[in-house]
């Protein structure tokens, strides 16, 4: 390695990067084997593929879901206590306007959304990031309400009852997919980022 | 504690509980070697794996009864 | 901030560094999707190592349910006009092979740690105090459906007979075949009742003739229907499905 390309700047810290993936693979978890949970007792008109899923049959599922639940929960203390006492999430993630927010998704749409730094995040990202902590959010309050609908019966009353958290927990979990579906594609049309997430650190544009 | 009005209620019951069944009647002998019905069955589950799984744990549980109980009357 | 379009940047970036760093991005995205493919495909869930840490992670839920479940905390109850109707039947078995128990040959039998072992009949047990509640019966499937049930209080019941109260778990034994259990503090849950009345009818077959027991506070499988034989012991019983994989606690 020459000296000259030895520029490298920090872009993601450990504690955030460590948990990001934790938090990828409680997800997958969670998500696969609450599709099978789904298809016990489908809300919609749909079922997902079993192939998708996790845990074999519905027992398997359920076993699943909540040996991960634990993992996505305690990681995400560990994030979130981090992101609001280090000051990551106010550096990170804010400000954040839906004037910023819109121009930046339709620079992305067109294809002209500069990601120079990756250190800072866009206000695309900033609206991404901070939605899916949001939806993780949800998710964990609807799932405690269908775990514990007499235990939490104040937080399932919040969302209409027990039927209505089994909506809430669906549609958080839809939009949570869907966010971290672009989020992928957006990784892969831009691959320069997805080393930045496992070392830390990036080159130096210019 | 025996009314008259219970024991009358329940005499009859044999025979008039056919009646609540709506629509399908109840009490046809289980096709134990059929699949299970239902979404929390595993897919290779058979109807007589329940009563296998029930006589097995009769016996398992037995001697554990037998022994508590004689302990309980010793205290 | 300077904007420059994507594919300049991108551009900016094609030469040979870009070659290894896809070479490794292609291999950290292989060993994510290989990751991917152990865990839903056979070969890691199936694994002995990952069905002992499941089964560990559902044991512990079990004591982090037993730690939430607070006695005192009443399910909702609703009105009659909640009810739903029709309400759905469930059982391992179809609809036409409801178990039919002959009413008047029926005994509730009972063992363990229970004082007055003596058998009940129907009559007796119809005799006893009665309670009624419209409450929520949660599937572990996910579906949900109101009742009313009437019976006596179970908390009652487990005096009378003189239970042991500081044993650990009940077992039920039910005419179809199916077996579960439950722990002490649920059963004392004063909505937890002994039923014999479903909608003011005398419980069908389909729902259980002669008694289901009725807890608000737990999942539909552990409700268990045409109870023929329970019994009082620090033993865990375990049930039909608990053995299967289904977790045991199982509370609401």
């Amino acid at each position: 390695m020459e000296a000259a390309q030895a520029q490298w700047v920090k872009v993601h810290p450990l504690v955030v990067r460590v948990t990001h993936w934790i938090n990828a693979f409680a997800i997958l978890i969670m998500v696969a084997s609450g599709w099978r949970i789904y298809n016990a007792s489908p809300l919609f008109g749909f079922r997902f593929p079993n192939d998708l899923t996790l845990g074999g049959w519905l027992a398997g599922a359920l076993q699943w879901h909540f040996a991960a639940l634990w993992l996505l929960v305690l990681n995400g203390i560990v994030y979130v206590g981090y992101g609001i006492f280090s000051g990551h999430f106010r550096r990170k993630l804010f400000p954040l306007t839906p004037r910023a927010v819109l121009s930046d998704v339709l620079a992305a749409l067109r294809g002209k959304l500069a990601h120079d730094d990756l250190a800072v995040y866009n206000a695309a990202q900033r609206a991404a990031y901070l939605a899916i902590i949001l939806c993780l959010v949800v998710l964990v309050l609807s799932g405690l309400a269908i775990w514990k609908p007499v235990q939490f019966q104040e937080i399932a009353w919040l969302m209409g009852g027990y039927e209505g958290a089994r909506l809430v927990h669906f549609f958080a979990m839809a939009l949570m997919v869907l966010i971290a579906l672009v989020h992928i594609v957006m990784v892969i049309l831009v691959p320069r980022t997805f080393p930045t997430i496992i070392t830390g650190r990036a080159r130096r544009m210019s | 504690m025996k009314s008259p009005e219970a024991i009358a209620v329940a005499a009859i019951l044999g025979t008039v509980s056919l009646a609540f069944a709506a629509g399908t009647t109840p009490g046809k002998p289980m096709k134990m070697d059929e699949p299970m019905h239902g979404e929390m069955k595993k897919q290779n589950m058979k109807k007589g794996d329940v009563k296998k799984a029930a006589e097995k744990k009769a016996l398992k549980m037995k001697p554990v009864m037998e022994k508590e109980a004689a302990g309980a009357q010793k205290r | 901030m300077k904007k420059r379009s994507m594919e300049t940047s991108l551009a900016d970036h094609r030469g040979k560094l870009i070659r290894s760093i896809e070479r490794r991005l292609f291999l950290k995205q292989g060993l994510s999707l290989g990751a991917l493919a152990l865990l839903s495909g056979c070969e890691l869930t199936d694994g002995e190592g990952v069905q002992k840490m499941l089964l560990a992670m559902s044991r512990w839920n079990d004591g982090a349910q037993a730690w939430l479940f607070n006695s005192t905390k009443l399910a909702p109850e609703y009105p009659e006009s909640a009810i739903t109707k029709p309400f759905p039947f469930n059982a391992y078995y179809g609809e036409d092979e409801v178990r039919l128990v002959d009413a008047a040959s029926y005994k509730l039998e009972l063992s363990g740690l229970i004082r007055e072992k003596k058998p009940w009949t129907l009559p007796e047990l119809y005799a006893l105090p009665q309670t009624s509640q419209i409450t929520r019966h949660i599937c572990v499937e996910g579906w949900s459906a109101i009742g009313k049930w009437s019976g006596v209080r179970f908390s009652d019941f487990l005096a009378r007979v003189g239970a042991d109260a500081t044993a650990k778990y009940i077992g039920f034994e039910c005419a179809d075949d199916y077996t579960t259990s439950i722990d002490m503090a649920t059963a004392l849950h004063p909505q937890t009742v002994l039923t014999f009345r479903f909608a003011d009818q005398i419980l069908p077959p389909k729902y259980g003739f002669p008694m289901k027991l009725r807890i608000p506070t737990k999942l539909g499988f552990k409700n268990p229907k045409h109870i023929t034989a329970m019994y009082v012991t620090n033993e865990y019983p375990g049930g039909y499905w608990e053995d299967q994989g289904y977790n045991w606690f199982s509370g609401s």
